[in-house]
């Protein structure tokens, strides 16, 4: 049997994981692996979906992983909210932006520097803190720090800090 | 196999290396599987186009004791096999240049996850709880630390 890696992400799961599936897997066999490998088997399978990184369209579920376009480590979510609201502060205000749960910290870093007017050369000298107080990597996927039902989170957008002391 | 070496294999292997790895953030300069240089290991950080530099810089870790104990690490002239001369070192206007200080110490960098930085800086730890070294920490903490320094409007406007 022939098999591809690929990443998986998903549902509240901060380790990404580099999994193998066969080569003529589906979009559904894919889920079923990431509710396996994340222990979420109690989550309905017809309610889960699966998205291609920054990508906010879910892929059919009956396609294959050819059929679908998926290649050797190919980065997929898997996740039941459709979209995540990510509340964002910066300079005491406040904005709500909607992203796909596939939404990689770049692309939140880029719409929220967009949505408080900031350019994109400022906003590499700025970095997205995630409600525990880690940053959200660059690579990392926003839905994987957002339960169900719930689908949304509070992100703090600050300046890099000086290391001093 | 020495039990850091053993746990930074399997690391480099995790998902998050990778990723850096596939998107050409980082990778190891020498990647010998057999490790002859541990626990020195020589890993290479992407940096934003910039007059006059590379666009990668090297730095040599010092991983004894990884993950329990937080690496340290410095830039480093992979052709020399030497510490990188101070004027070489990444420089920035403002918080890169906070990192980056040779004549703080040439073998290491002033960081919350660099251990010869750490000493002596406990309160760090309430300061950068992100960055603070943890048991815990994959390398890849470290490597998106340094990334994210290199690719800033800091460091490309200096």
């Amino acid at each position: 049997m022939q098999t591809i890696q690929i990443y998986l992400h998903g549902e509240d799961a901060r380790e990404t994981k580099l999994v193998e599936v066969p080569t003529d897997a589906t979009i559904t066999d894919i889920i079923n692996k990431y509710r396996e490998e994340t222990n979420m088997q109690a989550a309905k399978l017809e309610e889960i979906d699966l998205y291609f990184e920054d990508d906010e369209h879910p892929k059919e579920k009956g396609h294959n992983i050819e059929h679908a376009g998926i290649k050797k480590r190919h980065h997929v979510h898997c996740h039941r909210c459709q979209k995540v609201a990510v509340s964002i502060e910066y300079n005491g205000q406040v904005k709500i932006i909607s992203v796909p749960p596939s939404a990689t910290g770049v692309m939140v870093l880029k719409k929220s520097a967009k949505e408080f007017g900031i350019t994109e050369k400022d906003a590499s000298d700025l970095l997205l803190k995630l409600p525990n107080g880690d940053v959200l990597q660059k690579t990392d996927h926003i839905g994987s720090f957002v339960s169900y039902p719930h689908c949304e989170i509070k992100l703090l957008l600050i300046h890099n800090k000086q290391i001093q002391g | 196999m020495r039990p850091d070496m053993q746990i930074f294999n399997k690391h480099v292997e995790d998902a998050e290396f990778q990723i850096g790895l596939d998107n050409g953030m980082w990778g190891i300069s020498d990647d010998n599987p057999e490790r002859p240089t541990w626990p020195y290991i020589t890993i290479w950080v992407q940096a934003a186009a910039k007059l006059n530099a590379p666009n990668i810089y090297h730095f040599r870790f010092d991983l004894n004791g990884y993950s329990a104990i937080a690496p340290t690490a410095c830039p480093w002239d992979v052709t020399t096999n030497k510490r990188l001369p101070d004027n070489l070192w990444p420089s920035g206007k403002n918080f890169v240049s906070s990192v980056f200080r040779p004549s703080w110490n040439p073998n290491a960098l002033y960081a919350p996850c660099d251990r010869l930085a750490m000493a002596g800086h406990g309160d760090w730890q309430t300061r950068h709880p992100e960055l603070w070294w943890q048991p815990t920490f994959k390398i890849d903490k470290y490597l998106h630390f340094l990334h994210r320094l290199l690719n800033s409007s800091d460091y490309v406007d200096s």
